[in-house]
């Protein structure tokens, strides 16, 4: 029977691990909003690349390297959990190396490949793909207008955890900085967007205290004088708002009250952090950078360790933007354009990649297409370019796995094994623009609840009257929330646009 | 100027042309021209940069909130959306019957102060000395949804969501409070007396300066009851430290708040503002900071109630040296330049640096602001053969000699042909892309940014193809030639993009730098060009060149009209309706008549009804 006493779980774990301190950041016992014993929380992770992928280099084959077609249209989904990563996803199971970390953890039996599902929610390009993502809602382009997943799971869990959400994002310079569709992927039940943090330094302030400690005489400064401000809902500032709400006008006292309302939920939250971060070791302090690859290893750090220290259940790391303008030219000298520019080097229809070559009485396709044939990586330019994007996204992905899963949830065990990361695209094929076979990816097994160690391929759809889009997948990516909901906790039997709800897939559901 | 009688209806222009029939429905969003944060070659389907669409903004939100299905609480703030925001009027404006009396306004959302505000006040209260401009940090307000016409942020349709920016207020708060009684005590506060008395005398005038005039005894009360609090418990330093954060966390800070001056319940007509109110909206508009003493003095004295009043008070403003702050950060927005620094461009371009893109952004902020704060014109603004320019840009734009910002440069030469701010290196370049330049997003920006007209977005795909972006380099002919396809009469492109590309042409002698070309792979640029009507404009001609097209521009009065119009958005920082009529047309007059003179035109703006009055956004409110 598995122990329940700290001390003993966290000597065991560093024997295993062979762990320095930073693995387990918990110095001093648990925090008070913990998991009962004997349990473990379950924790999700949204993850953001952008400009879709090289599509045949993207998923897996199965044992014998041959492509898994798609099943006929009606079937279930074909599950294999004998499968190879291709080029794009090799380092969950090679391994890699992010910023002078060096891992050759296989994780692919934490992977989830699930090849592909339709975001029928995005009727647009880029912006509609970037608004429909965590939303489910449908988008033309416009912004949603209601809450996105991360959102929801966190309302309706309620937990108690220092912050019911945690977002960062990953910037470059090179980034779009305007509050707009393509810049934001979450949204709130007003369908305001939630700004992330995109600066680890302000992410490591925010999430753990400014490393203050209390000194022995007394509180210190800060915490003295913020109490004073907003402390429990009556300090200095709710009182101003409540003596200027009966000068306003309606609208003008709902920005108010906006107001008002984040300070006391800020106050709640600077509070719960102060007191996680007397039992949580925080992330080394980093010199601010410019960066983008610097950047994400700091965000990635600070967010395993935010999970690890039980900071929050429900996270997300947003990585550049829509259409993303990034340059990576750390990757190579021939990297001279932009991600978004590269991401049209291709193909401008599944059509391209997957022609049909024999069609119904219905003029529907009737053959079922290899899309992912090695031939059709013959139709990308800058194809060098575009896969070594693909695959340092990839890595940086699996960079976040290893280090969950090398890091002990609080209760025990890896953190990764207690968690999903959702890893997602605005877009299915970047020169396509479109959305029906959007590649997903998830990583951990949220506590059982998910059958990880497989690929899933989902059949066609050929009722869409489209007989050129031979490949449009029959899942709604709504489903694939849905399945979220569920492993969270929150169940939803429906999320975004109801009619493309058809409930989680139980294909990797235990 | 070229007077021609324009007839528009409101939004029918585009209506009339296959432009938005065909496109109607998958052109939605709103875009402005070029993005921010680089050039980059986003492709003409791209549409870079700005606003939200009208989701969010103007759909879900309202007092009575989205009720959205989740219990807010979980992600902090109220999760409603924000104040409707009416779609803005247009050019429409200068046609529209009007009878000044009575007085109407568009309805005037309560917004937060801007990043840019936020970083000049706590300059002018003498708070950050290193300039370190913390709320550059700060979560981004949202571009004004004009229609995709007029560019600027603003806080006024968008509410606060989830607590990151109270999280930045606070730690700015901190930092600043920290530092200035670390080092600055003495700066600050000027009696010596470190005692209660003192402290009064500093929340005073901290308070009151911070707080545009308004502390009322309620306030400072309770400032006072703070310092007392935490000076017990720490000392004098540390109770100012805990002012100086509550006056910067405080919503009479972060707030623009309006009442105006009859709060009648159920009053949904316009009222003026009260003279501090005025005094507020005047330093926001012209210097992005706090009023003065000697503009709260005029207020609180009876001297800023006339329109005349308030021009006077504008043409004092925009001769201190504080009018740069405003004047700077209109044309960072009007031009889209906000981001030049950080513009890449392929390394072919060995001339590009980012001490010249950072020069050439200089360069067009000061050539705004000289032209206004010294006297000059409209047209003059479009057409001059001067500058300002550094030794960097001269070896840039290959002129002779060093010369410096604080004097005019002529910079239009035989090999380097220029006109005024548009054909700058700063709006050249942001508008291109990183090897090439782009006729789509020059176009756009003239057909937006100076004809105040707008072209929807692109469709995600045509006849189920999605649109390619446009070439990354092209090995022979011109860019020119290369866009012609998206142009030819039988190219379903060219429904919107004749509109854009043919105007953009006009810009083709300079590359995707900005710097003068003749010719592309050998072959000779063509500049030639042509405006076609969207149905409402003044300039349906062809032009020859550069120099054809800038004349004509600069002899518009649609250009004239709009750019007032930029101007009055600018000052207001909302959507602009048919109420704001009389006051558009009074403003464009007063331009007119003083042959398009920009300080004129910044203090008819001020002394507006629309600028004077508030409506409030809703009836049915009681507002004291």
């Amino acid at each position: 029977m598995k122990t329940h006493k700290v001390q003993l779980e966290r000597r065991r774990f560093l024997q295993l691990a062979g762990a320095s301190a930073l693995t387990y950041p918990f110095l001093r016992g648990l925090p008070t909003f913990a998991a009962a014993a004997g349990t473990s929380p379950t924790y999700m992770v949204l993850l953001f690349t952008p400009c879709g992928c090289v599509r045949p280099a993207w998923g897996a084959t199965d044992a014998n390297g041959k492509d898994v077609l798609p099943p006929a249209y009606g079937s279930a989904p074909t599950v294999n959990t004998a499968f190879t990563f291709r080029d794009t996803l090799q380092p969950f199971a090679k391994g890699g190396t992010v910023g002078g970390t060096t891992w050759t953890t296989n994780l692919q039996s934490k992977v989830i490949v699930l090849d592909g599902l339709n975001n029928k929610a995005a009727q647009g390009s880029h912006e509609a793909g970037m608004a429909s993502l965590w939303t489910g809602q449908i988008s033309t382009g416009s912004q949603a207008t209601s809450i996105s997943i991360d959102q929801q799971i966190a309302a309706q869990l309620k937990v108690g955890t220092p912050f019911p959400t945690i977002q960062l994002m990953v910037r470059s310079p090179q980034d779009f900085t305007d509050r707009e569709v393509k810049t934001r992927m979450l949204y709130n039940a007003g369908g305001v967007f939630i700004d992330p943090i995109d600066n680890p330094t302000a992410a490591r302030q925010t999430l753990f205290g400014s490393g203050m400690t209390a000194s022995t005489s007394g509180p210190d400064k800060t915490t003295f004088i913020r109490k004073q401000l907003f402390g429990g809902g009556k300090g200095q500032l709710n009182s101003e708002l409540t003596a200027l709400m009966p000068r306003l006008c309606n609208e003008d006292r709902a920005q108010l009250q906006a107001l008002q309302d984040s300070w006391n939920s800020l106050d709640t939250q600077l509070t719960a952090a102060a007191t996680a971060a007397q039992n949580c070791k925080a992330p080394d302090a980093a010199v601010a950078t410019t960066d983008f690859p610097t950047n994400a290893k700091l965000q990635m750090d600070i967010l395993a360790l935010a999970l690890a220290c039980d900071l929050t259940r429900v996270a997300s790391i947003q990585f550049s933007t829509s259409t993303s303008q990034v340059t990576h030219s750390w990757l190579g000298s021939n990297q001279t354009d932009i991600h978004h520019n590269y991401s049209h080097n291709g193909p401008t229809s599944m059509y391209a990649l997957a022609p049909c070559t024999m069609y119904n009485s219905m003029g529907q396709c009737a053959s079922v297409p290899d899309m992912y044939s090695a031939s059709n990586l013959n139709l990308y330019q800058n194809l060098a370019q575009q896969k070594a994007i693909d695959n340092w996204y990839a890595t940086q992905v699996a960079y976040l796995a290893q280090k969950l899963n090398a890091l002990s949830g609080v209760n025990g065990g890896s953190l990764l094994d207690q968690s999903v990361i959702c890893w997602g695209n605005e877009l299915d094929m970047g020169a396509a623009h479109n959305h029906d076979d959007t590649p997903f990816l998830l990583i951990g097994g949220a506590n059982g609840q998910l059958k990880t160690g497989r690929m899933v391929t989902f059949p066609l759809d050929l009722t869409d009257g489209n007989e050129m889009l031979a490949a449009t997948k029959d899942r709604s990516h709504n489903d694939l929330l849905l399945t979220l909901a569920q492993v969270m906790g929150t169940p939803l039997s429906q999320f975004g646009e109801a009619t493309y709800c058809t409930g989680p897939i139980a294909e990797i559901l235990s | 100027m070229v007077r021609r009688t324009i007839h528009r209806g409101k939004g029918q222009a585009l209506r009339a042309l296959g432009c938005a029939t065909l496109f109607a429905g998958a052109c939605v969003g709103n875009v402005t021209s070029s993005g921010t944060g680089g050039s980059g070659s986003g492709g003409s389907h791209q549409g870079t940069g700005a606003s939200a669409g009208s989701g969010g903004l103007s759909g879900s939100g309202g007092v009575s909130g989205s009720g959205g299905s989740a219990a807010a609480s979980g992600s902090g703030g109220s999760g409603g959306g924000g104040p409707a925001q009416p779609a803005p009027s247009g050019l429409a404006l200068f046609d529209e019957s009007c009878s000044p009396s009575p007085v109407t306004v568009g309805g005037s959302p309560v917004r937060r102060i801007s990043r840019v505000e936020y970083n000049n006040m706590v300059r002018d209260l003498g708070l950050d000395p290193s300039g370190s401009q913390p709320a550059n940090q700060f979560v981004a307000e949202q571009k004004i949804d004009t229609g995709r016409a007029g560019n600027f942020n603003t806080n006024s349709y968008a509410p606060i969501s989830g607590t990151l920016i109270n999280q930045q207020y606070l730690q700015a708060a901190e930092t600043l409070a920290a530092a200035a009684v670390g080092s600055n005590l003495g700066a600050l506060v000027t009696c010596t007396t470190k005692d209660a008395a003192c402290a009064q005398q500093f929340i005073a005038s901290f308070a009151g300066r911070a707080f545009r005039g308004v502390l009322d005894s309620d306030e400072s009360a309770a400032l006072l009851s703070l310092y007392t609090t935490v000076s017990a418990q720490f000392d004098f330093a540390t109770g100012i430290q805990a002012i100086i954060e509550s006056v910067l966390t405080s919503p009479r800070f972060l707030f623009v708040r309006e009442c105006g001056q009859t709060g009648a319940a159920g009053a949904a007509t316009a009222s003026p503002l009260t003279p501090l109110e005025l005094a507020t909206r005047l330093s926001l508009f012209l210097w992005r900071s706090l009023p003065d003493q000697t503009l709260i003095d005029a207020a609180n004295n009876g001297k800023l109630v006339t329109a005349s009043d308030v021009a006077t008070q504008a043409a004092r403003m925009l001769a201190d040296s504080k009018a740069s702050g405003g004047l700077q950060d209109f044309a960072n927005q009007w031009l889209d330049i906000e981001n030049m620094d950080a513009v890449t461009k392929d390394t072919q371009f060995t001339k590009w640096t980012t001490s010249v893109a950072h020069d050439l952004h200089t360069e067009t902020l000061t050539t705004f602001t000289e032209a206004v704060t010294g006297n000059s014109d409209f047209k003059t603004l479009l057409t001059s053969p001067q500058s300002y320019i550094n030794g960097n840009l001269a070896s840039f734009y290959g002129v002779g000699g060093n010369p410096s910002f604080d004097k005019p440069t002529t910079v239009a030469t035989a090999t380097n042909p220029r006109m005024g701010i548009l054909t700058q290196g700063s709006v050249l370049s942001t508008h291109a892309h990183t090897s090439l330049p782009s006729p789509t997003k020059r176009g756009r920006m003239i057909r937006q940014q100076i004809l105040c007209e707008e072209v929807p977005n692109p469709p995600a795909a045509v006849g189920g193809v999605p649109i390619p972006p446009p070439p990354a380099t092209i090995t022979s002919g011109t860019t020119r030639g290369a866009y012609l396809q998206h142009v030819a009469a039988n190219s379903t492109c060219a429904g919107c993009h004749q509109f854009m590309d043919w105007i953009g042409f006009g810009f083709d002698n300079y590359d995707a730098t900005g710097a003068y070309i003749t010719s592309e792979n050998g072959a000779a640029v063509d500049s030639s060009g042509q405006f076609y009507s969207m149905g409402t404009n003044d300039l349906t001609g062809t032009f020859a060149g550069t120099t054809d097209m800038i004349q004509q521009l600069a002899g518009s009065e649609q250009v004239g009209q709009c750019f007032a119009l930029e101007e009055l958005r600018y000052a207001l920082l909302r959507s602009e309706t048919d109420a704001d009529a009389c006051a558009a047309q009074q403003i464009y007059q007063s331009f007119s008549t003083s042959g398009f003179n920009l300080q004129q035109l910044l203090i008819a703006v001020a002394s507006s009804t629309s600028f004077r009055y508030r409506t409030p956004v809703s009836a049915g409110a009681t507002c004291q």
